[in-house]
């Protein structure tokens, strides 16, 4: 399979840059709706030979639909994919594997309780044995990973399952790679790994395309860069020569780029939640270690941390829901709001109707309901104000909350816990997830209730976000507080070593 | 659609029977008449649908008020059973009761009893998550051994010769008829119940916080809601509403405790909530339409059908509602894939 391995870019010391490199896989004209959203508008894209390329791009700026449409998972409504001059047919992913496009999914898509090599030849026609173990382990070892064939899929860290999943592409000789998030899980050493093993594929020949919205990302491991904003591609150069402003105000547009940091400090006023040596086990993991929190009224803390570092148990237990097993929480908060990370399964319910949702904090008051009766028209006209005021996109409040998009979720809870105007306000994760407009608008009614006076907790993985929001930024690794930066003094860099465990002590 | 497809369903099952009518060596034509005049379309035939639709709007019931909070109640065949047993043991013992008073601690008596087995299953679901299913299904057994003990036994008929009936209740305790009619008031309490049912899960607070625990746990306890007492008194309440059926089937239809009390309409009331889509008001018309089949598949075998094939008849109607309203949820599309390559080898290469 490996047919060219002139890669100039990527393997200099192969020397063999006099040769252009080869274009693989050609994409033309790529559009994809889904009923009135275009999430792919005319996209173009070329990929060479040994080439890395990222794919950058906002969440909903139609990533994922265009990598799903690549290896065959979506039909197009018009385009055309080509690898090496062929036509690829569309909408196969069979005839996309058979051209050799690969994918790593986010969630790997592995059997946990296969070891390795069952893992690596699952879909194959063959079934293990030591001979298949052996050149399991002999492409393990070519690509650099160190991983034991035999081991089960369950025993492996969030890096050596990654490591597994792309083995599995190799394994079928399959060259060009699609990587989505592939660093989103990881921490910084582990994905300081992978880049290294991406740069070892793409000196081999192979050709990379991944997924990601980190702008350093970008500049530290692609070759080329592709950005996609709403739908369509607003760049497609050589990454040399680009910058990060550059690239966020291609991604975000520049109306949100200047937003950046416009945030204005609070005025911190009495202390309204107080959190000390907070503890939270379960199943016999610590997931939160004596955690101390202070939050004032009129100031933003913000919580660094990559996820599953305890920002779970630390949301529940500052929001009064989780009691820690050891340690106290004060609070003197008459109302206090929770934005939580699965918005669905803790804050809403599906089956039930947007109005219905929109009065779950509310259907207990005088003014909605009497203990025989529920004023329905009550809680309709609460949901319509809603809807206005932060432009839910429904027209009926009687629809089933279970049709809105992300970010339509969100509003809905956004409207529902803001609106009782709360002394303290726990935002997990605000605006994963959300398209630029929601985000925007999340961030703005955060910093809008800090000045009216609640004591704001924003929990969140993007420390962009945290950054720009926070009066003070507390970092979360395994379960402890490991560093605290007030405004004017946050360290990017040390923010993001300790974030990943590490100090500069 | 939401008419039509419906309609389709019933005629598609017709149709289907109506083949293996033919098969039988029946007349398909003359055997859906008597169907037809046996059912609705006679004055006997409403109102042996009125009375037979009675006990399967309560059971229906029963199954969609406990799936307001998330649970089946499969038990409303014990609890039925176990209604009408403890109605039976009030008319019977219960002798120095005044006369109007009789009827009243009967029906209370069965819907005490209902709420209490369904409870059995209720308690350990809420404590430590036992499913609900299993025991309130197991429950069922236990109650129909239950009312066989005793009506085989202390409460036997000695002029039953053997059957299995208890003596008969006192003239008290036979509910009225309405005015006009040979049906009793059941219909009437259990169109009542139905509409207090839906007052109370769709239209008061505490049913809306029903919904919500029944619609997501996690949500229901982020907003502080106590789930596992909502679940008791929910269950509880649909295993009184089956147990009322079992008061109401005893005092209206049979007058005493025996065997086969219930044509298994515990069962049905699962098939009458699905058919229902699990709403209240909904139940009503599932059940009526229930009724018809049951009482039309009735006269179908006085006209010479074999059981078998008259039940199978009602059956397939059913299974065709249920796959139409299962079509509902998808919309179909006609689209020519644009000319494709296929590819030329699509194994795997390694």
């Amino acid at each position: 399979m490996l047919t060219n391995r002139a890669n100039a870019k990527a393997a200099p010391e192969l020397g063999a840059a006099s040769e252009p490199a080869a274009t693989v896989l050609e994409v033309r004209g790529i559009t994809k709706s889904f009923g009135d959203r275009v999430a792919n508008d005319h996209v173009d894209l070329t990929l060479k030979a040994g080439e890395i390329r990222a794919l950058l791009g906002e969440n909903g700026a139609g990533k994922t639909t265009l990598i799903s449409v690549l290896c065959g998972q979506y039909f197009p409504d018009s385009g055309t994919v080509a690898v090496r001059g062929r036509p690829l047919a569309p909408g196969s992913p069979r005839a996309a594997l058979a051209a050799g496009i690969g994918v790593v999914h986010q969630d790997f898509r592995l059997v946990p309780r296969f070891t390795v090599t069952e893992n690596v030849v699952l879909g194959t026609e063959s079934w293990g044995g030591r001979k298949v173990e052996q050149d399991v382990a002999a492409h393990a070892a070519a690509a650099g990973f160190g991983l034991d064939p035999r081991a089960p899929a369950w025993s492996l860290s969030v890096g050596e399952l990654q490591q597994l999943a792309i083995l599995k592409l190799l394994y079928r000789g399959l060259d060009i790679l699609i990587l989505d998030e592939p660093t989103a899980v990881l921490s910084p050493p582990q994905a300081a790994e992978l880049f290294e093993s991406m740069r070892k594929l793409a000196g081999g020949g192979r050709s990379i395309i991944f997924i990601t919205h980190r702008l350093r990302e970008v500049i530290a491991m692609a070759d080329e860069v592709t950005i996609l904003r709403h739908g369509k591609v607003v760049a497609d150069r050589e990454v040399a020569g680009l910058d990060a402003l550059q690239m966020s105000v291609l991604m975000i547009g520049s109306d949100a780029a200047a937003q950046q940091g416009a945030s204005r400090a609070g005025t911190p006023g009495e202390i309204v939640l107080k959190l000390e040596s907070a503890t939270v086990e379960g199943r016999g993991v610590r997931a939160l270690d004596r955690v101390g929190l202070e939050v004032r009224r009129g100031e933003i803390v913000g919580v660094a941390g990559i996820s599953g570092n305890g920002q779970n148990a630390l949301a529940e237990v500052a929001a009064g829901i989780l009691r820690p097993i050891a340690g106290s929480r004060t609070c003197i908060a008459s109302a206090v709001a929770y934005i939580p990370e699965a918005r669905l399964e803790r804050g809403l319910v599906g089956a039930m109707s947007v109005s219905e949702n929109l009065s779950l904090r509310q259907y207990l008051r005088p003014t909605m309901s009497h203990p025989l009766w529920i004023w329905s028209h009550r809680m309709t006209s609460l949901a319509r104000r809603l809807i206005e005021a932060f432009s839910i996109p429904v027209k009926n409040p009687d629809s089933r909350l279970a049709d809105l998009s992300g970010g339509g979720l969100q509003r809905v809870l956004l409207a529902r816990e803001l609106d009782e105007q709360p002394d303290l306000i726990i935002a997990a994760q605000p605006t994963r997830g959300l398209d630029v407009a929601s985000s925007a608008m999340v961030r703005s009614q955060l910093v809008g209730h800090r000045d009216r006076g609640a004591g704001v907790v924003v929990i969140s993985e993007d420390l962009d976000e945290i950054l720009e929001l926070s009066d003070r930024v507390l970092v979360l690794f395994k379960g402890a507080v490991v560093g605290e930066y007030s405004r004017g003094s946050f360290d990017r860099a040390e923010i993001g070593l300790r974030m990943g465990g590490e100090g500069p002590d | 659609m939401r008419i039509a497809v419906p309609v389709a369903a019933v005629v598609a099952g017709l149709v289907a029977g109506g083949v293996i009518l033919a098969l039988g060596g029946h007349d398909p034509i003359d055997a859906y008449n008597s169907m037809w005049e046996g059912s609705l379309g006679s004055s006997d035939g409403i109102e042996a649908t009125l009375i037979k639709a009675c006990p399967l709007v309560l059971t229906g019931l029963a199954v969609a008020t406990a799936l307001r909070i998330g649970l089946w109640n499969i038990g409303g065949e014990g609890q039925l059973i176990i209604g009408a047993t403890a109605a039976t043991g009030v008319g019977l013992y219960a002798t120095s009761l005044p006369g109007p008073l009789v009827l009243p601690a009967m029906i209370f008596a069965g819907c005490l009893a209902g709420a209490m087995w369904a409870t059995i299953a209720a308690i350990p679901r809420a404590l430590i998550g036992l499913n609900e299913i299993i025991v309130t299904l197991f429950l069922n057994y236990i109650a129909i051994l239950l009312m066989d003990h005793l009506i085989f036994g202390p409460w036997a008929d000695p002029k039953a010769f053997g059957f299995a009936y208890s003596r008969s209740l006192p003239d008290a305790a036979v509910l009225p008829v309405i005015p006009g009619s040979y049906v009793h008031v059941g219909i009437v309490i259990a169109v009542l119940v139905a509409v207090t049912c839906w007052w109370l899960m769709e239209r008061t607070p505490w049913g809306f916080s029903v919904r919500v625990a029944g619609g997501n746990a996690r949500t229901a306890e982020y907003l502080g809601l106590h789930i596992s007492r909502r679940m008791v008194i929910v269950l509880a309440l649909s295993g009184a509403i089956a147990g009322l059926a079992g008061a109401i089937e005893l005092t209206g239809v049979t007058n005493r405790l025996q065997d086969g009390i219930s044509v298994n309409y515990g069962y049905s009331g699962v098939l009458i909530a699905f058919l229902a889509r699990g709403r209240l008001l909904g139940v009503v018309v599932a059940a009526f339409l229930f009724a018809t089949l049951v009482v039309g598949s009735y006269a179908l075998q006085t006209t010479g059908v074999a059981q078998p094939i008259a039940t199978i008849i009602e059956a397939l109607i059913i299974v065709f509602l249920l796959a139409g309203d299962a079509a509902l949820a998808f919309r179909v599309h006609m689209t020519r894939p644009p000319h494709a390559l296929e590819p030329a080898t699509a194994g795997v290469r390694s």
